[in-house]
């Protein structure tokens, strides 16, 4: 029972896969010293699906590497869960997956891959998650070894913009008994994101370890990523070493034709920003030529409220409303409508609104009034 | 801190009632001032009036009528729209009480009602509402749900991003806040696959770290190769040849 369920799970992500949401190239080069005092620069290609939907998710990355001095190396990754939620309340439990190998020129391909179960429990800002698998590895002489490991994580997200991972997780493969101590941070600002982190590796394999990458997207299909760390030795035969990448992700492919559809908000024509001072500006892009603009929603009796122009194609007006859900339409000479790229829903009357979200401003002084009509 | 939440509550419940704010009004009074023939008031009076005493909340119906009016759409079509606006209310009432809500509040029924119209399972209604801290937090939750499913996200990625941010202890007012972040990444030209994934991620369910495989400090990342074998790689694993 519990097989055939790890089966449907993995033939669930394998499908999700196919039908990556998310492609993406990355070209770049690599510089590498290694602990026993080799080292090697390396340009390389990366190529990466990515598909989330629903409670599954997955992430198949390759690359082809090319050394300066000759020789090259593959490395191909895959990682995926799929979980169900509980009965009992916010908890959730399912499946997790994860396969990488390394293939070098001359070399013997090594790897490891492992499934086994997880279930993350809620607490209050944070979230516990407990894991554990089993697989096989398979080193670079060519020796397979069965594998086990399990996890304990602690991750706490503050802010929708900043998250925070501690965890441990111990491993085990033929002789080899080691575990990782780990804090990784998360935080995005604006087109920039950047991650951290850093661990110690106790027993068999022991030393420390860390990582940093930084990726900014000035764009929507390109993004310069750099990141630099140390790499503990692995339980494949790999020595440990320090390493520097640099280079651009290109996003050729963002999504198919049925997702790209069913995503109004990438062009974000209406937005609402709280000043705080108990008003909301209402930010307007409506990018056909018109004499004049309004707006009117379910919070003042779809009551037209000019908008006035505020730069080229853009249109503003500060409301008094409280956060909440809303309902509008805008008014275009005359003519009901709702901007293209909105989000909007069905009007009952055969037509569309739009939907606009108002988030607070808490801690800053919140108005004392319940929204005007 | 805490009476600021209590504000906040206090005017999110405000704000997911603006049809209810309607209730408050006299629907037929406003749609007289607006020109609308009396045959028309009179109807649409009657049906705010039933639905009031079916024990539904009438504020989306006379929302319904004002934005009907207003839009010019024909009379007889905007009471249809009432009749369905109404038949959704039945329906969120029922999921609410479903939920455990034996007498759910106005904001929650409309809220279901609206999340149901628009494709959210039952079972996630309820679940949405039987999971929230409390009522103003289900009605928030019901609405930003919909509202990312609006903005593209599939709809039980929308429920798991509600139902984790509820999980940390999010109230209302960082609910609404959810949508603005999703139109970010969206206006950004992340996928809403990717927005998802995010959104989840930050729900405290990423990926788990590979055993043994890059990333995750576990070894470097996609593209750097890894270091030559310790020698002879045999050895280094401990296997005894």
């Amino acid at each position: 029972m519990i097989g055939l369920r790890v089966a449907g799970a993995l033939l669930a992500l394998s499908s999700s896969l196919l039908s990556a949401q998310e492609a993406s190239v990355f070209v770049g080069g690599a510089r590498a010293r290694y602990g026993d005092s080799a080292s090697g620069t390396a340009g390389f290609v990366a190529a990466r699906l990515g598909s989330a939907s629903g409670p599954q998710a997955g992430q198949l990355d390759a690359s082809v590497a090319r050394f300066i001095d000759g020789g090259w190396a593959l490395q191909v990754g895959a990682q995926g869960t799929a979980v169900w939620r509980t009965g009992s309340g916010a908890t959730v439990a399912g499946v997790a997956a994860g396969a990488a190998l390394s293939d070098f020129q001359n070399g013997r391909a090594s790897g490891t891959a492992a499934v086994g179960p997880l279930a993350a429990f809620p607490l209050g800002a944070s979230s516990l998650v407990v894991g554990a698998a089993a697989g096989v590895a398979r080193t670079v002489d060519g020796v397979w070894n069965a594998l086990g490991s399990a996890s304990l994580r602690w991750q706490w997200t503050p802010a929708a913009s900043v998250a925070f991972d501690a965890g441990v997780t111990g491993t085990a493969a033929d002789t080899l008994r080691l575990a990782d101590v780990s804090l990784a941070l998360r935080v995005q600002a604006g087109a920039v994101r950047g991650a951290a982190s850093a661990g110690l590796r106790v027993g068999s394999l022991d030393g420390p370890w860390g990582a940093a990458e930084l990726v900014w997207e000035p764009v929507p299909r390109l993004a310069f990523e750099v990141a630099a760390g140390r790499y503990p030795r692995d339980l494949t035969g790999f020595a440990d070493g320090l390493y520097a990448q640099a280079g651009l992700r290109l996003y050729p492919l963002r999504g198919p034709p049925a997702a790209r559809r069913a995503s109004p908000a990438r062009r974000a024509p209406v937005t609402a920003h709280p000043r705080g001072d108990g008003r909301v500006e209402i930010r307007v892009r409506y990018a056909q030529p018109v004499r004049s603009l309004a707006i009117a929603g379910d919070w003042n009796a779809w009551t037209p409220v000019p908008l006035v122009p505020d730069g080229a194609n853009h249109w503003s007006i500060a409301l008094p409303l409280a956060p909440g859900a809303y309902k509008y339409a805008l008014v275009a000479d005359g003519e009901w409508t709702v901007p293209d790229g909105a989000a909007t829903v069905p009007d009952d009357f055969g037509g569309q609104v739009g939907v606009l979200m108002v988030g607070g401003e808490d801690p800053a002084p919140l108005p004392d009034a319940a929204p005007s009509q | 801190m805490i009476g600021t939440r209590l504000a906040v509550a206090g005017l999110v419940a405000a704000a997911l009632a603006t049809g209810a704010a309607a209730q408050e009004r006299d629907v037929r009074a406003e749609l007289a001032a607006r020109g609308a023939p009396a045959a028309f008031v009179e109807q649409v009076g009657a049906l705010v009036d039933q639905t009031r005493a079916q024990g539904l909340p009438p504020g989306p119906l006379a929302d319904k009528a004002l934005e009907g009016w207003a839009k010019r759409v024909p009379p007889e079509r905007v009471v249809l729209a009432l009749e369905q606006v109404r038949a959704r209310l039945g329906d969120g009432r029922q999921a609410a009480r479903g939920a455990g809500l034996a007498d759910p509040p106005g904001p929650v029924i409309a809220a279901a009602g609206e999340a149901l119209g628009r494709g959210m399972a039952a079972d996630d209604v309820r679940e949405l509402i039987r999971t929230a801290p409390t009522a103003d937090d289900a009605a928030a939750g019901l609405a930003v749900a919909a509202s990312l499913a609006a903005q593209g996200l599939e709809m039980r990625a929308a429920v798991r991003a509600v139902h984790d941010a509820y999980g940390r202890g999010r109230g209302p007012n960082h609910l609404f806040e959810l949508p603005s972040a999703v139109a970010d990444l969206a206006a950004r030209g992340v996928p809403m696959s990717d927005v998802a994934r995010r959104i989840m991620q930050g729900g405290g369910l990423p990926l788990p770290p590979m055993v043994g495989g890059p990333g995750n400090g576990q070894g470097p990342p996609s593209g750097v190769p890894r270091g030559p074998p310790i020698t002879p790689p045999g050895k280094a694993t401990g296997k005894k040849q």
